[in-house]
C-alpha cells in the first residue's frame, strides 16, 4: 500500500472519527437542550414543550400569548434590544433570567428601573444544604394559589429598584448579599429580605426579572416547586408550543458550535438536489476505479 | 533492508493516526465543558448548619412581635418550616412556629387592647376603658401560654447547642442570651398588662383611712347619696371611683440632650393637676423602659436630678417621667407620664479588621492579624480581645491597635472556609468590637520521595525505601501501606519521616508487564493530609517466561518440520507464461493410418486405444488453454488435479477421462465400450469448449 494510499486513509478516519464524535458525543454546557447531565436544559424543553430559539429572527410575529424566557450571558445588539422592544410592547411576554447582572445594559435600553444586582444572595438558615442554595417561601399569593409554595435557588442574586413593580419572591430575614464574595456575613452588607423575582408590565406586554436561571437546569427542577414554577412561567405566559427559550445569548462551548454548523451541513446536503449529484459523482468514482482494474462484472 | 523501511514508515505513519485521533477528538471532547461555572451541582454541595442563624431567626421574629407587626412576624414564622435545621432541633424549631404565631396574634391584640384601655381612662371613659381592660384579661391566659411554648423551645435549642458550656463572651451565647432577653421582655409586658387601671385595692384600703372632709367633698362630687358612695368604694365599682379621680400633667427636660455612655444628664419637670401644682410627689425616671432615677416635687410641683446613662451602646436613649400615685393620691388623681424625651448617646466606635497570615492547619496555631481603627475617637492603651472559630472560642489576648497574635485550630476542624470572630467586649465609652475574617484551613500535602526499582521480578521480594515530608515538616509515626493486586505491607515511618521495607510478590498467571505498586500514606498528624500515590514498575514473571520460553524452542524444532511437509504439498504453483513446444501427437505409422482411412474407419476406431485416444485429443487441448504441461514425475491424476483449478466447469469432466485413462493404463485389459463412450463423451465435452 503506498505512502499517499495510507495517508489519505488516516485524514479520512480521524475526520469520520471528529465527526462522529461531534455529533454523539453529549453537551456539557449549561442549559443546551443535548445536555442531559445536571447543568443541562434537556428536561425543561421536553416536559414544558419550550422551543428553543437559534435565530432570533424567528422571534413570533404574532407575540401575544408567547413568551421568550431570556438568559442574556452574551449581551445584546441594539438590533436585537429593538426587536425584543418591539415584541414586548406588542404584547408578548419577556423572561429575563440573570444572576450576573448581564441583562442591565438591556433593562437600560427598555427603560426599566430595575436592575440586577450581580452579587450573590446566600441564606445560611433557609437553604438547601448551605447558604449558596437559598429556599424562598415568601411569594406572591398568585404563585402559592397555583400550588408553588416554595422555590430552591442556585447562586442567586437580587433585584434592585422594583419600586412599582409587583414583587413575586422575596429572600428570608436572614438573607445577606455577598458583595465581596467571601461566603461570610460581614459587617456592613445588606441583610434580607431581598427581592429575587418581579415582574413588570410594558405596553401590551410583560417583563418578568427573576434573579436565578438555575432553576431551569435539570438537576434543579426537582428541588421545591421548581417545575411547577416553570410550568407556571410556561402557562401563564404563554400557550403550549409558544415558549421559547433564547438559545442565540447563551454561551456555546466549541462542541456546540461545531455540532450546529454539522447539524446545518447535513440539512443542507440533504436537499435531494445535492444528493442526487453527490451520488452521480460517487458513481463516477466507483465505475472508474473498478473499470481500472479490470473487474468485468458477469 | 528496503521491506523494513516499508514497515517503519507505516508504523509511523498508525502512530500518527492514533495522535490525530486523540488530539482532535480530545479537543472536541475537553472544549465542551467549557464556560464559568454558574450554579453547582446541588447534590455535592456539602450541607452546613450554621447555628447562629437560627438564633438571630429567633430575636427577628420576638422583634417583629415586640414591634407589633403581625403581618411581618406571620410572613417570617411561616418560613420556619423551610429551614435547614438538624433533625433533633426540628421538634423545638416546630415549638417555637406554632408558639410564635400564637404569640403574634394573643400579644399584638392584648397589647393594643390595653393601649385602647389606658386612652380611654385619659379621657376619662372608665366604663369603656375597663371594658376593654376584662376583655384584655380574658386574652392573658393564652398570651403566657403562647411565651412558654416559645421560651420553651428556645430553650431546647439551647441545650442542643450546648450553650451552657460556652463562655459569656462566645456571640453565640450571646444571641442566645439576646433572644432569652426579648422573652423576658414580653413577659413583663404581660405583668403590666395585667395590673388594673387603677389600683382599686389600694383604694379599698384608703377608704378607710380617707380623711372626713374629703369624703363629704367626693360626695359632693358626685352628687351622690353617703350610703351608695359607700356602697360603691366597698363594691369597688370602678366605673364610679374612677369619677374621682383626676388628670395629671407631668413634664420632663434632659440637659444636655447629648452626653457620653457612663456620663451624668441633669433632669427637670413638674407635676401639676388642672393648673395647680402637686407638691411632695415622687416621680420616677425611666429610661429606655428601665428605672433609671426618681426624685420629689417640691412646692412649685417642680422635680429635678440627675441620672447616668448606662453602658448600652445604642445611639438613642429614650427617658420618660412617670407619676404613681400613692397614699390618699390614689383616691384622688390619675397617674400621668411625661412626653419622650430622646437623648443622644455618644460612644466611641472603632473597626476591626482581621486577616490570615499563613496557612492554617488543624491541630495548630494560626497567625491572625489585626487592627483596629478608632476614626478620630482616642486609642484605648488596651482591650481584651476574645477569637472564636465558628463557634468555638479559640484565644484571647489584650491588644490595643495593631495586633499578631496566634490562634490555636482544633485538630478535628474540617478542612475548608472557616469564620473567625474577634470580639473586644465594651470598656467604658467604647463600644463592643466585633471583627470576622475567613480562615482557611488547609491540610499540608505530603511529599513522598520514593526508592523503588523500575524492574522486578516475580514471584519475589521488591524492595523500597524513601521519606516523607510536608511543607510543615517530616511525617513521623505515619502508616505506609504498600500493595501491589493482593500482595501488601504495612509499615511506618520513622521520626525524620524515613522508611524502607520489601514487598513480597507472589506468584500470578502474567507474563511481562507493568504493574502498579500502591502506596497509601496515612499520617498520624492531623495537619498533614493523607496519600495515594500509584508508581508502576515492570515485572517480569521469570517461572512462567521460563516456561514459555522452553514452549516455544520445543514449537520451533517441530513446526518447520511440519510446515515443509505442508508447504510442499500445498503451495505448488502453477507457472503462468510458460510455454512449452506443442508436444507430438502419439505417433502412428503412416502406413496404418492410410489403411485405416481406406477402410473408413474413424480415428477412434483407428486408434489402438480409443480411450487413450480421446485422452491425447484432450490434453493438447488442455495444456493450451492452461499453459501447463504434465512433468515427467508427475502422475496423470497429479495432473488432473493441478489442472483442474484453471479448467472451472471442465475439471470434472477431465478427472473423470483421466480416471478412465489410469484405468486402461493398469489394468492391462482392453477397453469396455462403455468406458470408450463415456471417454468420448467427457472429451467432447471438453473440446467443444475449443471453438
Amino acid at each position: 500500500m503506498s505512502t499517499s494510499k495510507i495517508i489519505g486513509i488516516v485524514i479520512g478516519v480521524v475526520i469520520l472519527v471528529s465527526l462522529f464524535s461531534i455529533w454523539f458525543y453529549p453537551s456539557l454546557q449549561d442549559y443546551m437542550t443535548e445536555n442531559v447531565s445536571w447543568n443541562g436544559g434537556n428536561r425543561i424543553t421536553e416536559e414544558f414543550n419550550i422551543t428553543p430559539l437559534d435565530e432570533f429572527t424567528a422571534l413570533p410575529e404574532v407575540p401575544a400569548g408567547t413568551a421568550v424566557i431570556s438568559l442574556p450571558y452574551i449581551a445584546y445588539s441594539d438590533n436585537e434590544a429593538a426587536e425584543v422592544k418591539s415584541y414586548i410592547e406588542s404584547g408578548g411576554t419577556l423572561i429575563i433570567m440573570d444572576d450576573f447582572g448581564r441583562a442591565n445594559k438591556l433593562l437600560e435600553y427598555l427603560g426599566v428601573s430595575a436592575r440586577f444586582n450581580g452579587h450573590t444572595v446566600m441564606d445560611p438558615l433557609f437553604c438547601y444544604r448551605s447558604q449558596v442554595m437559598p429556599v424562598v417561601s415568601d411569594l406572591d399569593a398568585s404563585l402559592k394559589e397555583s400550588g408553588i409554595n416554595s422555590l430552591t435557588l442556585n447562586h442567586p442574586s437580587l433585584l434592585e429598584n422594583t419600586a412599582g413593580w409587583k414583587v413575586l419572591a422575596r429572600s428570608s430575614v436572614t438573607s445577606y448579599c455577598d458583595e465581596n464574595e467571601n461566603g461570610t456575613w460581614d459587617k456592613g452588607e445588606a441583610t434580607g429580605p431581598f427581592v429575587i423575582a418581579a415582574e413588570s408590565t410594558m405596553g401590551k406586554g410583560k417583563i418578568v426579572l427573576i434573579s436565578d436561571p438555575s432553576i431551569l437546569i435539570n438537576s434543579m427542577l426537582d428541588k421545591s416547586d421548581n417545575r411547577k414554577l416553570v410550568g407556571y412561567l410556561a402557562g401563564r405566559y404563554g400557550e403550549s408550543g409558544t415558549v421559547f427559550l433564547d438559545r442565540v445569548h447563551l454561551e456555546k462551548s466549541p462542541l456546540d458550535a461545531a455540532r450546529k454548523s454539522l447539524i446545518s451541513t447535513r440539512q443542507t446536503v440533504s436537499h435531494p438536489y445535492i444528493l442526487t449529484i453527490i451520488v452521480l459523482i460517487l458513481f463516477v468514482i466507483i465505475t472508474g476505479y473498478i473499470y481500472k482494474r479490470g473487474l468485468i462484472i458477469g | 533492508m528496503s521491506r523494513y523501511k516499508d514497515i517503519l514508515k507505516r508504523l509511523l505513519l498508525i502512530l500518527l493516526l492514533t495522535v490525530m485521533l486523540c488530539s482532535l477528538n480530545g479537543q472536541a471532547l475537553i472544549a465542551g465543558d467549557s464556560g464559568p461555572k454558574w450554579h453547582e451541582d446541588p447534590e455535592s454541595v456539602t450541607p452546613v448548619f450554621i447555628p447562629y442563624w437560627l438564633l438571630a431567626y429567633y430575636l427577628d421574629s420576638l422583634d417583629f412581635i415586640i414591634n407589633l407587626d403581625k403581618l411581618s412576624s406571620l410572613t417570617n414564622l411561616e418560613q420556619l418550616q423551610y429551614a435547614r435545621i438538624p433533625p433533633e432541633l426540628a421538634e423545638a424549631a416546630k415549638g417555637f412556629r406554632e408558639g410564635g404565631t400564637g404569640l403574634t396574634d394573643s400579644f399584638i391584640d392584648l397589647y393594643k387592647l390595653w393601649e385602647k384601655a389606658r386612652g380611654l381612662v385619659a379621657e376619662r371613659k372608665f366604663s369603656e376603658a375597663y371594658a376593654v381592660y376584662r376583655q384584655m384579661l380574658a386574652g392573658l391566659p393564652q398570651a403566657r401560654s403562647d411565651v412558654t411554648e416559645v421560651k420553651a423551645a428556645v430553650i431546647a435549642s439551647g441545650l442542643y447547642l450546648n450553650i451552657d458550656k460556652l463562655s459569656g463572651s462566645n456571640p453565640l451565647r450571646a444571641e442566645y442570651e439576646r433572644v432569652m432577653e426579648k422573652i423576658s421582655l414580653i413577659e413583663e409586658l404581660h405583668e403590666m398588662m395585667e395590673k388594673p387601671l387603677v389600683d382599686l385595692e389600694k383604694i379599698k384600703e384608703m377608704v378607710n383611712l380617707i380623711e372626713p372632709g374629703l369624703l363629704e367633698q367626693i360626695t359632693a362630687l358626685l352628687n351622690l347619696p353617703p350610703e351608695e358612695l359607700e356602697k360603691a368604694l366597698q363594691n369597688l365599682n370602678p366605673e364610679i371611683i374612677l369619677q374621682l379621680l383626676k388628670n395629671t400633667d407631668l413634664t420632663l427636660e434632659i440637659e444636655p440632650d447629648t452626653a457620653f455612655v457612663g456620663d451624668e444628664v441633669n433632669f427637670r419637670g413638674r407635676l401639676t393637676c388642672e393648673g395647680q401644682p402637686l407638691a411632695g410627689r415622687e416621680i420616677k425616671i425611666m429610661l429606655d423602659r428601665e428605672t433609671a432615677a426618681s426624685a420629689t416635687t417640691n412646692g412649685s410641683g417642680e422635680f429635678r436630678g440627675t441620672l447616668r446613662l448606662p453602658y448600652s451602646y445604642r445611639p438613642t436613649a429614650e427617658a420618660q417621667a412617670f407619676y404613681f400615685p400613692s397614699g390618699n393620691d390614689v383616691v384622688r388623681y390619675l397617674e400621668s407620664s411625661s412626653p419622650v424625651v430622646t437623648i443622644n448617646v455618644l460612644y466611641y466606635e472603632a473597626n476591626l479588621t482581621l486577616h490570615q497570615e499563613g496557612a492554617a492547619y488543624p491541630g495548630r496555631d494560626a497567625v491572625l492579624v489585626g487592627e483596629f481603627d478608632y476614626g478620630s475617637a482616642p486609642v484605648p492603651p488596651e482591650r481584651q480581645v476574645t477569637v472564636y472559630i465558628d463557634s468555638t472560642e479559640a484565644g484571647e489576648f489584650a491588644s490595643g491597635g495593631t495586633f499578631r497574635t496566634a490562634v490555636s485550630v482544633d485538630s478535628n476542624i474540617l478542612p475548608g472556609k472557616h469564620t473567625v470572630t474577634a470580639l473586644a467586649a465594651a470598656s467604658g465609652r467604647y463600644a463592643p468590637v466585633t471583627g470576622t475574617c475567613t480562615l482557611d484551613v488547609k491540610l499540608a500535602v505530603p511529599v513522598l520521595t520514593l526508592n523503588m526499582p523500575g524492574i522486578g521480578l516475580l514471584p519475589g521480594p521488591l524492595g523500597f525505601s524513601g521519606s516523607l515530608t510536608s511543607e510543615v515538616g517530616p511525617l513521623s509515626g505515619a502508616v505506609v501501606k504498600v500493595s501491589s493486586g493482593k500482595d501488601q505491607v504495612e509499615l511506618s515511618t520513622a521520626k525524620d519521616g524515613t522508611f524502607s521495607g520489601k514487598l513480597g510478590l507472589g506468584m500470578s498467571p502474567d507474563l511481562i508487564g507493568t504493574q502498579p505498586v500502591r502506596l497509601e500514606i496515612r499520617p498520624a498528624e492531623p495537619w498533614n493530609a493523607p496519600l495515594t500515590v500509584t508508581r508502576n514498575v515492570f515485572m517480569i514473571n521469570w517461572v512462567t517466561c521460563g516456561l514459555l520460553l522452553v514452549l516455544m524452542l520445543a514449537l520451533a524444532y517441530l513446526i518447520p518440520r511440519l510446515m515443509k511437509r505442508w508447504h510442499v504439498a500445498a503451495h505448488r504453483k502453477p507457472e503462468p507464461g510458460v510455454v512449452f513446444p506443442k508436444p507430438s501427437a502419439v505417433p502412428v505409422p503412416v502406413e496404418a493410418q492410410v489403411e485405416q482411412v481406406k477402410a473408413g474407419k474413424t480415428e477412434e476406431e483407428a486408434a489402438t486405444n480409443p480411450v487413450v485416444y480421446w485422452y491425447h485429443r484432450v490434453i493438447q487441448f488442455i495444456q493450451e488453454m492452461t499453459r501447463r504441461i504434465r512433468r515427467p514425475q508427475e502422475t496423470l491424476r497429479e495432473y488432473a488435479r493441478e489442472v483442474s483449478r484453471l479448467l472451472g466447469p471442465l475439471s470434472e469432466y477431465f478427472y473423470e477421462l483421466t480416471l478412465l485413462v489410469e484405468k486402461r493404463l493398469y489394468s492391462g485389459r482392453p477397453p469396455e465400450k462403455e468406458d470408450v463412450e463415456k471417454s468420448r463423451s467427457r472429451a467432447e465435452e471438453i473440446l467443444r469448449w475449443k471453438g
